[in-house]
């Protein structure tokens, strides 16, 4: 009987043994590690997938080369639901348990919450997606890969007053931190290019029914309805809930479009939609676009991958460029990428200024036929 | 005339209150319990479409009569596992609510675990819409508001003219005295979960065809019913479908002066007001003391 029990109790403590203790160490060593924070649930769960193809794409390509100086490069995912606490707990687990010097994040109010924690554990808080200006601001350890909101959004009333000259413009934003200083800046851009905001009004990405807003717009009479967004199928739903309620007028909007899954969701409603967007064009022909797009679409069964996707991916070459000219140390990375200039990526030539901005190209694009193809004239 | 507009937004959305609103009235007037997981039954619905609709690829009309009747059952089944054994033991008004919140919250991550927490549309591309000049109505609101007013009508008919309707008002008004004359409690209940169900499900089909289906829409649309419940005047069923309308139009309505941002805060503004000047309800003097 005795035996029996200790029989037992051995296997429980090997077992025990062997699931707390053995291989993790010895991979530790093994690879490069970053850390990522991403929605992959929740109402912005959609962000998940092509984000993760996108790095993950990056990441194949570096090992495959050899690594980094001989050490493979790994990315830690953790799942922020789009939540801040969530966002905050995934960044110091990511920092305390898996030891990284950077943590790769998206979304202003999650990256927000995230910056103290950069700045207390002294990690890389890097973003390809965060576009308020405020982000590079907070900490000397925040970089961003893709263009601030100032860009983007002036870009938007140059479209509409400049290029498509409206004056009367009807202003939708989504109801968040960088919703707000979307319209802001809208505001301000508008007025100084002598247009007229005539009708403002906020939408949730948790939401689903638009029409009061859009009954708002329509009783406006606005020549042109500026929709500006963070890409969840929300962004999609005013569009097609507008059609339904019979405004007719051009729309323009920023970046998240692209990612908002409009042409599925709001179908017709989203032709002729014309929006400004950090420069990707999945139908360029320079071979390092063509290469990507290529395994994108093997890897998402064949889907075609958005600026996002793009920006993400030029993040992971970018910091394995870092660690590998500087080491794996969160202030070696950080002098390291303060001089890098003309980076090749999918999304252009990037060029860090010394906040942690970076200078990329800004494109405008539009739908058609079903398709985001670039805008001309 | 921006005023027709909200008021067409107002009755579309006031005929969905009103369909929710009346299922929770006939649960709550006859049985007391404050039932939470009419929410949950609501948001049930939607999912049940996507699937057979947007999933399976079944037509919209047979999907969303298919829909009704598996979601109407599944009224029946929360009867049936959950308040009946409760009942059996003698539960009091707050067992039931708690049960019933618990149920909820149960079913509302049961379907956020199966099906993801982002919308999901059920149909592609934007209707037709039907310009009339001032007011754009599309087609599904229009079928919307037609069918409910013939629900409505044959509700009015159902507790009116029928036996098991009567004996559903009778069981509303007083239930000792109508289980003393020899009305069968048990089948009742188990109908009146059914037909609320049924009801709730009717609603979500709309709202699901119309903007998509996502699985923390019930909490909202429940509280909106059960004020409207408590406007209308609790134990009328007519009050219940008024008090629905009102929330419906008041919340469209002043979206003209207030963000749309404040819609739900309107309806509960509505709530305090009304507990305040008028608790019984519009209709509550006629006929509370009955359904006490």
């Amino acid at each position: 009987m005795m035996k029996r029990v200790f029989a037992f109790l051995g296997c429980v403590v090997l077992a025990l043994g062997l699931v707390t203790w053995s291989p993790v160490p010895a991979a530790a060593q093994e690879t490069y590690k970053l850390g990522v924070t991403i929605p992959m649930s929740g109402p912005l769960g959609i962000w998940g997938d092509r984000l993760m193809n996108g790095m993950n794409i990056a990441v194949e390509e570096i090992n495959a080369k050899g690594g980094i100086k001989g050490k493979k490069l790994e990315l830690v995912y953790e799942d922020h639901k789009g939540d801040p606490n969530t966002g905050v707990a995934a960044y110091r687990k990511l920092v305390s348990v898996d030891k990284v010097p950077v943590v790769i994040t998206i979304f202003t109010g999650i990256a927000f919450a995230q910056i103290p924690v950069a700045d207390e554990t002294k990690t890389i808080i890097f973003s390809g997606g965060v576009q308020h200006p405020d982000f590079t601001k907070k900490s000397r350890w925040a970089f961003r890969n893709t263009t601030n909101a100032n860009q983007e959004i002036e870009t938007v009333a140059e479209v509409a007053i400049r290029e498509l000259k409206k004056k009367k413009i009807a202003v939708l934003h989504v109801n968040d931190e960088v919703g707000r200083y979307y319209k802001e800046t809208m505001e301000r851009k508008t007025k100084e290019l002598g247009g007229e905001i005539i009708v403002v009004d906020a939408y949730e990405n948790a939401g689903t029914d638009f029409r009061s807003q859009l009954t708002k717009v329509r009783a406006a009479r606005p020549e042109i309805l500026a929709i500006l967004g963070t890409g969840t199928k929300a962004l999609a739903q005013v569009v097609k809930q507008s059609a339904e309620l019979g405004i007719k007028v051009q729309i323009v909007s920023n970046s998240a479009t692209e990612a908002a899954d409009i042409i599925d969701v709001a179908g017709k409603a989203a032709e002729g939609i014309i929006y400004a967007i950090p420069a990707f064009d999945p139908d360029s022909k320079d071979p390092l676009v063509a290469n990507f797009v290529k395994k994108y679409k093997e890897k998402s069964g064949g889907k075609i991958p958005d600026n996002f996707a793009g920006s993400f991916h030029d993040a992971v070459k970018i910091l394995a460029l870092a660690i590998e000219k500087g080491g794996y140390d969160a202030e070696k990375i950080r002098s390291v990428l303060l001089t890098i200039k003309d980076f090749p990526g999918v999304t252009g030539k990037t060029t860090f200024l010394p906040n942690g901005d970076s200078i990329k190209p800004i494109t405008i694009r539009m739908i058609k036929d079903g398709k985001f193809v670039p805008y001309k004239g | 005339m921006v005023v027709l507009q909200f008021l067409v937004n107002g009755i579309v959305g006031g005929t969905i209150y009103a369909l929710m609103a009346l299922g929770f009235a006939i649960v709550y007037n006859t049985s007391k319990i404050f039932h939470v997981a009419h929410g949950a039954v609501y948001t049930l619905a939607g999912y049940v479409l996507f699937l057979i609709g947007a999933k399976l690829g079944l037509p919209l009309l047979p999907a969303a009569l298919i829909t009704v009747v598996v979601v109407a059952v599944f009224g029946g089944l929360l009867e049936l596992v959950v308040y009946r054994p409760l009942r059996r033991r003698g539960a009091g008004l707050a067992t039931y609510m708690i049960s019933s919140l618990g149920l909820f919250i149960f079913l509302q991550n049961l379907t956020a675990a199966v099906f993801g927490t982002e919308t999901l549309v059920i149909r592609q591309g934007p209707l037709e819409a039907y310009d009339l000049g001032v007011v754009t109505l599309t087609p599904l609101h229009v079928v919307a508001l037609a069918t409910s007013l013939a629900v409505f009508a044959v509700l009015q008919l159902f507790f009116s003219r029928t036996r098991l309707g009567k004996e559903m008002r009778a069981l509303s008004n007083n239930a000792e005295l109508a289980l003393t004359v020899g009305i069968n409690a048990d089948r009742l209940y188990l109908a009146i979960l059914i037909l609320g169900s049924g009801l709730a499900a009717l609603a979500s089909v709309f709202v699901s065809i119309d903007v998509g289906v996502r699985p923390d829409t019930g909490f909202a649309i429940v509280l909106v019913a059960a004020v409207a419940v408590i406007v209308g005047g609790v134990g009328y069923l007519p009050g219940a479908a008024i008090g629905a309308f009102i929330l419906g139009l008041v919340q469209n309505l002043a979206v003209i002066e207030i963000s749309s941002a404040w819609q739900n805060t309107i309806a509960f503004a509505i709530l305090v007001l009304f507990l305040l000047f008028r608790p019984q309800g519009i209709f509550g003097k006629k006929f509370a003391v009955r359904g006490a």
